[in-house]
């Protein structure tokens, strides 16, 4: 008879799920209730300080084409 | 009814569960904090191997045979990106592997999402040196950033072994919790929140927001720890780098970089260049001269012997550090040794 070894937890997992209860995740830090009125209100300022402004972000277009290599790279190189 | 019900259950979960004797992802990564950020995240699921040695320039590899077995087996290549690592599309290509090429679930650039600074203008691109078009690379030496490289390395392990998600997910959210703590303190963390830490952080704010601001009639700066407060405690220290290496770590830990020993990015300063820099560093009280492992330390030192300074050669990777260090190891090396310098300069 072949016993195939799982990871741990799998059935706790089950078992849990048919009691009917499933936690999920944990919530993120930054989403976690602020601890009191003072530190809301700092949390909201350091919001408004930190500003909405959309961010250029780096995307796969801006990485090098395979051809690059082959670039001349002196004096000083260009990427 | 009921035990069958139940009994269909935990077999259909056994049989998207991951295998404890499914053998681990053969991962490939470029440089030495991808490889700790991929173990930290893949845990037991994954066997890495770093390309770049330690002290080696990341700008220029040689792909050795040894690289090209490693790519050729690898079921998963993780590169930093940003135009960083020239060197990897012809390994990439004398690998023969289909799987490790960009576009295909195999291969990851680990910044993918990660706002670059330091966009080279056109002159710039015209003027000649070591100019990064898609700007500045140094990405991960702003810790906050390292949040970023998890979600994208969590996402490509988790596209290889589904049934891994949720492990995955879990030590990612682990290693951002630590990251947070180590950076800005668990008490300013709990105050302020990680998330509005972070953004004041990456837009250059925090160190001023703090500043004039109370919590419970403590000034904000006593709540801060970790590297926030080892930034604070250098003051308004000026630095002078070989190159523009430390971008990420200047701006958002309020660190003042007054000018670079390079003339222009990859070449070497001219004469007038350094009488320029003498002059500069007399204005502004400069005093430490900061340059990476694989830069010349003899003209980073023979700059701070001229303006009567220190030099200080800062890792950039763990592996820098010691064979054990990870990515917390490096930052608090980083900040030990600018704390180390002030002190040498006695600035």
């Amino acid at each position: 008879m072949v016993v195939s070894r799982r990871v741990p937890g799998v059935l706790g997992f089950a078992t849990a799920l048919l009691l009917g209860g499933c936690a999920g995740p944990a919530p993120a830090q930054s989403d976690a209730p602020p601890p009191d009125d003072e530190a809301a209100r700092l949390r909201a300022e350091a919001d408004a300080e930190a500003g909405e402004a959309p961010r250029r972000t780096i995307g796969a277009g801006d990485h090098v084409p395979d051809e690059c290599c082959e670039h001349d790279h002196g004096p000083g190189h260009k990427h | 009814m009921r035990t069958l019900a139940a009994l269909a259950l935990v077999a259909a979960l056994c049989a998207t569960s991951v295998r404890a004797d499914e053998p681990p992802l053969r991962v490939v990564v470029t440089l030495d904090y991808l490889a700790d950020v991929v173990r930290k995240i893949g845990g037991p699921l994954v066997a890495v191997e770093v390309l770049a040695r330690p002290g080696e320039d990341p700008h220029a590899i040689d792909p050795t045979p040894a690289h090209l077995l490693a790519l050729r087996q690898a079921d998963l290549l993780v590169e930093n990106g940003v135009q960083l690592e020239l060197w990897t599309p012809r390994a990439r290509e004398g690998s023969g592997n289909a799987r490790v090429q960009p576009g295909q679930p195999g291969h990851l650039f680990a910044t993918d999402g990660i706002e670059p600074r330091e966009l080279p203008t056109a002159e710039e691109l015209a003027g000649g040196g070591h100019v990064h078009a898609s700007g500045n690379p140094h990405v991960w030496l702003d810790p906050t950033n390292l949040k970023v490289v998890a979600s994208n390395v969590e996402r490509a392990l988790a596209r290889l072994r589904p049934g891994a998600a949720a492990a995955l997910e879990q030590r990612r959210r682990a290693f951002e919790a630590r990251l947070d703590d180590a950076c800005f303190g668990p008490e300013l963390v709990k105050v302020l929140g990680a998330g509005q830490l972070t953004r004041l952080h990456r837009a250059g704010r925090l160190r001023a927001f703090l500043a004039d601001r109370k919590y419970r009639d403590r000034p904000l700066t006593d709540l801060a720890g970790g590297w926030l407060k080892a930034a604070l405690e250098l003051g308004d220290l000026p630095l002078l780098t070989y190159h523009r290496t430390w971008t990420y770590l200047e701006l958002p830990f309020g660190l003042r970089v007054v000018g670079t020993v390079e003339e222009k990015p990859g070449i070497p300063p001219s004469p007038a260049h350094l009488d320029r820099l003498q002059a500069l560093a007399a204005r502004e009280g400069v005093k430490v001269v900061v340059c990476a492992p694989y830069e010349p330390a003899s003209r980073a030192q023979g700059v701070a012997e001229r303006i009567g300074g220190v030099a200080v050669v800062l890792p950039t990777q763990p592996a820098e550090v010691g064979p054990e260090a990870d990515v917390f190891g490096l930052f608090d090396a980083i900040f030990r040794a600018l704390a180390d310098a002030r002190r040498r300069a006695g600035s």
